[in-house]
């Protein structure tokens, strides 16, 4: 009983990242993102819900309901029931106001042989969403008579939380002497048509891992930096074909893991953004030109020094005295007006990319592979994850927009470099 | 196994046109090999409605309260005059704005204009009760609101439907200020002498019109557009 109390006394406050999320969100708009698995056998959802109501005792920032202050929204720890799996639907990521779901800002569906996890970006990143979901998974297959080791992305769900599980990073990192400006310029935005309400179009291509690599290789780059390349080749046609009034640099928003320059646990945000561009005022561009661009800007950028910087910049705001201390609906109006009118148009498209997802040996037999979703995009344009899994790589697009023009474009540019790719499609 | 024949692309076998291109799929054998298992669900996701009956509840009954108190109060106590009508009606105007507010989701911008102009009329007319005459509510009040509401909806209209910009926002806000004026002094030397004879108002009219010629030039010419944007560049 008394740890009970002290539990729910507890409360979070919001990291660095996470506090811009909440004030998008809109009727229509969450920022939610999707990391799913699809096993070899058909999922049972008694044990499905069995095994989310023990794991999720582990991931006390995930077992929470955001909620308003005056100044800022925090994160309070959730004790009603749920939350509760769900048959999976057709379009993912919908949004997901803060009072539904028993005020859960996580949900879980199950479909065939997928399990699916969702949660609100306010709760953490890509990579402690990946914590729930393979611990999930390690129980789920416990209870099946399949025991899992913790270790890797699986959680021991006996232990009480590390402190570092829940801390804010960014805080610990933030040390820069100065606070790098950010320079941002209006980026090319894709025209396209809205679809209804509670409508997120999927596209999935699926290729084997081996070959992009090989591909890749030959143009001596990463797998990232060769995939970044192609989608600002197709962001690139599809500009020219749009062909606007007036031409844009074509710029891609790519969050970056900062875990593997500042090492933490944490299980909540832990990211920052880069944009690689290419600006076609300056000249035509050709494939081997884009690679090249490409991987000098995340060989120069992307390192410990430059991130952070970045992070400094971010924390700086946060601390200033006068913004602290302005009311929380101000502060919303403001946020999101910066945020529509000069960060969504900073760039042309999202990508993120999980890399190789590390499975223990003890569950890997039961996996065909895992999708990411970035979730729905905030303005009318396509957002790609990408995440590989043994050899099959999985290239996950999503938009609320009619038109596949970009999809198209990369896909074709992979074929015709030579790779097999496999579409699936929720259209 | 089917391929698309524009893309290259191999298609899952539950696709029936290729998602990329929407070119559709000829596989002589596709009924053979089509698979049951639905890759995607069929079936949408509908948000969970939040109730916001208690919402509902609480503002009522808060207004409510304040209205009936204060009514009470300049009966039973301070009764020299009808203090507590117009604070009736700010009790009633903010409670349709609320209530709005409660229910944008099923309201278009459309609605929840007129919702307002509906509450500020009311105000007026309950002022007006108060007032020695209430013909200037007729008179002026109601014109003055009519027009600026009827004003604001073609605004609202406009910048949803055309291409909106800094300088189309300063267009409308100077023809809504040419607009606003000239009804105001109409109205009131109407209501005053039974004649319209505009003065300063022309003079308003005046320089808002050189004003919307050039900015109505300066968006039609994107030559004069970009000059001007270089020149006062900062």
């Amino acid at each position: 009983m008394k740890e009970k109390e002290l539990h729910a006394n507890e409360w979070y406050k919001m990291d660095l990242s996470a506090v811009v999320y909440p004030t998008l969100q809109r009727r229509d708009f969450s920022s939610v993102y999707r990391l799913s698995v699809i096993l070899k056998e058909k999922v049972d959802p008694e044990i499905f819900q069995k095994a989310v109501n023990i794991a999720m005792k582990r991931f006390p920032t995930y077992k929470v309901a955001i909620r308003k202050g005056a100044f800022w929204r925090y994160l309070e720890p959730n004790n009603r029931p749920g939350p509760f799996v769900m048959k999976d639907i057709k379009n993912p990521c919908m949004p997901m106001p803060f009072k539904s779901n028993n005020r859960y800002p996580v949900r879980f569906y199950y479909h065939e042989k997928r399990i699916a996890f969702e949660a609100h970006h306010s709760l953490g990143d890509g990579t402690g969403g990946m914590h729930v979901l393979q611990t999930v998974l390690a129980v789920y297959l416990g209870l099946l008579g399949k025991p899992v080791k913790p270790g890797g992305f699986v959680l021991d769900v006996n232990e009480k939380p590390d402190p570092e599980e829940l801390e804010d990073a960014y805080i610990r990192y933030a040390s820069a002497k100065v606070c790098p400006p950010r320079i941002g310029e209006k980026a090319y935005r894709v025209c396209g048509t809205k679809e209804p309400f509670y409508t997120l179009n999927i596209v999935d291509g699926i290729i084997s891992v081996q070959e992009v690599k090989k591909v890749a290789a030959s143009y001596q780059v990463t797998i990232t930096e060769y995939l970044n390349a192609v989608l600002l080749y197709a962001l690139l046609q599809k500009q020219e074909k749009d062909a606007p009034y007036r031409i844009r640099p074509v710029k891609i928003a790519m969050p970056v893991n900062l875990r593997q320059f500042f090492p933490s646990k944490t299980l909540r945000n832990f990211i920052t953004m880069v944009y690689p561009a290419i600006d076609p005022r300056l000249g035509e561009y050709t494939f081997e030109e884009i690679v090249a661009q490409v991987h000098n800007y995340m060989r120069y950028y992307i390192n410990e020094k430059f991130m952070r910087g970045d992070i400094t910049t971010n924390y700086s705001t946060r601390k200033n005295p006068i913004l602290r201390v302005v009311p929380l609906f101000i502060k919303d109006i403001v946020v999101r007006q910066y945020y529509s009118m000069i960060q969504d148009k900073n760039s042309s498209a999202g990508l993120t990319n999980m890399g190789v997802i590390k499975v223990n040996d003890d569950m890997k037999p039961y996996i065909e592979r895992f999708d990411i979703y970035m979730g729905q995009p905030f303005s009318s344009r396509t957002n790609c994850a990408i995440a590989s899994f043994q050899d099959t790589l999985t290239i996950n697009f999503a938009s609320s927009i009619k038109e596949t023009d970009v999809e198209r474009f990369f896909f074709c540019k992979l074929v015709k470099d030579g790779i097999h790719v496999n579409i699936e499609s929720n259209r | 196994m089917s391929y698309c024949v524009n893309c290259g692309v191999e298609l899952d076998t539950t696709l029936n046109k290729c998602p990329l291109c929407g070119t559709k799929v000829y596989h002589p054998d596709k009924e053979e090999v089509a698979s049951t298992e639905q890759t995607f669900p069929r079936k949408k996701g509908e948000v969970e409605k939040v109730s916001k009956k208690e919402y509902i509840i609480f503002v009522s009954v808060l207004f409510l309260t304040i209205s009936v108190t204060c009514a009470l109060l300049n009966v039973l106590v301070y009764n020299a005059n009808w203090w507590s009508v117009p604070v009736d009606g700010i009790c009633i105007t903010l409670w349709i704005f609320f209530l709005a507010a409660i229910f944008y989701e099923k309201i278009t911008v459309y609605g929840m204009l007129l919702l307002d102009a509906i509450a500020i009329a009311n105000y007026m007319f309950m002022i007006s009760l108060i007032t020695s005459s209430n013909l200037w509510c007729y008179y002026i009040g109601l014109p003055i609101l009519g027009v600026t509401f009827v004003l604001l909806e073609i605004v609202v209209f406009l910048s949803r439907n055309l291409p909106s910009s800094l300088l189309t926002g300063t267009l409308y806000f100077f023809i809504m200020v040419a607009a606003i004026c000239v009804t105001i002094e109409a109205v009131v030397d109407y209501y005053f002498r039974q004649t319209v004879s505009l003065s300063w108002s022309a003079i308003v009219l005046t320089v808002c019109a050189i004003i919307i010629v050039f900015i109505i030039l300066v968006l039609m010419m994107g030559r004069v557009r970009n000059h001007i944007r270089r020149r006062l560049h900062f």
